[in-house]
């Protein structure tokens, strides 16, 4: 039997409870708000830190003017600027902030919620105008040079932005329609239709957008209004957690959050093959970082943006700063490997000293990102001497990383003899 | 010998085991009986090195964590209360790094994870996370994991939650196996009939102290109740 409210003071409780619910966005939303805000702050405040971004900026910004002019004006930059703003677009993120523990007590009121779920539309609304504005601000140098005409990049500006805002809305039907090819397919029509705008195709650019309104239109009206899809949601805010803590990770040590572990047995096999009879540790620590998304995605992620920033930024002393830094951020990520709050308390009762696992996997890691660094820096800069140089010194922050920073941070690690926190 | 000898701890310097004092022979199941809160797995703790004692010693044939704890550690297994897994290993994979830290070769683990995993009904889950497995599974894993370095002590905590009754039965037939190899066991479980029925001896620990231990008939003779069952013997005790 639904339950009534029956006096004054069920009333209550039942307008409370409403309220609550009204309000429990905001709560979370502002929580989760001030956590970054806090670990921002926390991180800016570390030593060093500010000097650090300072330089990457500085060097970022004469990367970026070198490039702008090292353009030749036939180059196809409208094709690349369509894919960025298609692709930042497209895959937008829908942020709910659901937990776990939300299917236990928020489903069973689903049908209350409405009020919970239009706040965190209008919030991504927002998020991602803001986001998106600041993507066309920074490519603002290149669509003057494609545009040309002021009105016509006022127009752009404003099409984008009122598009990104109904998309928002999409990303919320999306999640219940969880073909990965629909998202592809919106990607080719939001690139084709950015791309004839400005190339200004007028016909492409209006056969396009029909097409586009038409997948729209079909993705709205497959969508079921119930169930919402909690788990898939539940996921995905998990998902952007561990994104923005692995990010965070970089630079300072956070609590551990649950992470994502694949099998990736194609990686693992590759590892079985090069395998002799390795020390525990090393066993361990190969697996958790082929495996674990906060581990291999970082690295590759740093190897990708490292390379591609050489590669479109031939600044000498960009790419030497850049070759330094990513290689400082790896052999700090994998340190993190040994922090013993991440396994069970097994690992404290191995007759194993825990030391030697981590030298095997930082020396291959930090070895393979420096060799293909150094390559690519070499063939940017068509003198074999910089790669070269830039590969000497890879070795000697390897060698200084391995005889004196890794023992030293294991040594402050070490915890009394056995020891292991209840 | 595994000994215990005036050993008093807790966490973060509270004592909440005091001045206990006992041992476990080879060959022998020692039941550790006690109500919630009474201190049984502070007390495994201890002996296994995840806390350190504020008294006492506990020693392995003569020899503690300290003197020497490869020695200490590798005659030592552990069946936690729950289950305990690596995330990004397999089943197969814990056993793999389980001998790789026990110095086992290839071959015993071969020959031992394989008729290990066939007593548990597990050969078809060798590829399997422990996130894939129900909790009974994850139980399973542990104790595969531990029984496969054959040690000469084990301290089992509460090992039967969550087995369904074959694996219960499984798991009392193994500790008895074992028990005839050798292997001393120290076993914490508030299920009273099976400690009756399979341990040699009993500690009646209550607010962190040992009331009464010995044999099942010397403590009805120490009690003055000739024909009680452990059950009933434990709540004269405790009330």
């Amino acid at each position: 039997m639904a339950y009534a409210p029956r006096s004054d003071k069920d009333r209550g409780f039942h307008a409370n409870q409403m309220k609550t619910v009204d309000h429990l966005f905001q709560e979370r939303r502002n929580h989760s708000w001030i956590q970054a805000l806090r670990i921002m702050r926390l991180i800016s405040s570390s030593s060093g830190f500010p000097i650090l971004v300072g330089l990457l900026l500085i060097l970022l910004y004469a990367g970026y003017r070198q490039l702008f002019q090292l353009l030749h004006p036939s180059f196809p930059i409208n094709p690349i600027l369509a894919g960025c703003i298609a692709w930042s677009i497209t895959f937008s993120f829908f942020r709910t902030w659901l937990q776990k523990p939300d299917l236990l007590f928020l489903l069973p009121m689903e049908h209350k919620l409405k009020p919970y779920f239009q706040a965190s539309l209008r919030y991504n609304r927002l998020f991602h105008g803001f986001r998106i504005s600041l993507i066309l601000i920074l490519l603002y140098p290149f669509l003057v040079r494609s545009l040309t005409n002021s009105l016509m990049i006022l127009l752009f500006f404003l099409l984008i932005m009122g598009y990104q805002m109904i998309y928002t809305r999409i990303c919320w039907d999306l999640l219940t329609v969880e073909h990965k090819w629909i998202q592809w397919g919106l990607f080719c029509f939001h690139f084709l239709c950015i791309d004839a705008l400005l190339e200004q195709w007028w016909i492409l650019f209006a056969f396009s957008s029909v097409m586009l309104l038409v997948l729209l239109l079909w993705i709205r009206r497959s969508t079921p209004f119930y169930p919402w899809p909690w788990t898939l949601m539940i996921h995905l805010e998990q998902k952007r957690v561990s994104f923005y803590n692995s990010m965070a990770s970089w630079f300072m040590e956070l609590p551990r959050k649950k992470s994502v572990i694949k099998q990736r047995k194609v990686l693992v096999n590759l590892l079985r093959r090069f395998e002799r009879r390795p020390s525990v540790f090393s066993y361990l620590y190969w697996r958790r970082f082929l495996r674990d998304d906060e581990y291999l995605y970082p690295y590759l992620r740093l190897f990708i943006f490292s390379s591609v920033l050489m590669v479109f930024l031939p600044n000498p002393y960009l790419m030497l700063f850049l070759y330094i830094f990513s290689l400082i951020l790896t052999a700090i990520h994998l340190s993190t490997l040994t922090n013993r709050d991440q396994y069970p308390l097994w690992i404290a009762l191995y007759p194993k000293p825990t030391e030697s696992g981590l030298t095997q996997i930082s020396l291959t890691l930090l070895g393979l990102q420096s060799v293909f660094l150094s390559v690519i820096a070499g063939f940017v800069h068509s003198k074999w001497w910089f790669g070269g140089g830039l590969f000497l010194l890879g070795g000697l922050f390897i060698a200084t990383y391995h005889w004196f920073y890794l023992p030293h941070s294991q040594q402050q690690k070490k915890k009394p003899t056995g020891f292991y926190p209840p | 010998m595994l000994s215990v000898r005036n050993l008093t701890g807790g966490y973060s310097n509270i004592p909440l085991i005091h001045q206990l004092n006992f041992h476990v022979n080879p060959s022998e199941m020692v039941g550790l009986i006690g109500l919630n809160g009474a201190g049984k797995s502070t007390t495994i703790k201890h002996i296994l090195g995840l806390l350190q004692p504020l008294e006492g010693t506990i020693t392995i044939h003569g020899k503690t964590l300290e003197e020497d704890p490869s020695f200490f550690r590798k005659r030592l297994g552990y069946i936690p209360e729950s289950p305990q897994f690596y995330e990004e290993l397999t089943l197969w994979e814990h056993l793999a790094l389980t001998a790789h830290a026990y110095d086992l070769t290839d071959e015993q683990l071969q020959e031992r994870g394989e008729v290990l995993l066939k007593l548990f009904h597990m050969e078809k889950r060798r590829d399997w996370f422990p996130q894939m497995m129900s909790k009974g599974m994850q139980q399973k894993l542990m104790m595969i994991t531990t029984f496969l370095i054959e040690p000469d002590f084990l301290l089992i905590d509460e090992p039967f939650m969550g087995l369904d009754p074959l694996a219960m039965q499984q798991l009392l037939q193994l500790l008895e196996h074992r028990k005839k190899r050798g292997t001393g066991i120290l076993l914490s479980t508030h299920i009273l009939e099976i400690a009756e029925k399979y341990c040699d001896r009993f500690l009646f620990l209550h607010h962190g102290k040992i009331l009464i231990q010995g044999s099942l008939d010397e403590i009805r003779t120490q009690l003055n109740q000739p024909n009680s069952s452990l059950e009933a013997l434990f709540l004269a005790i405790t009330q």
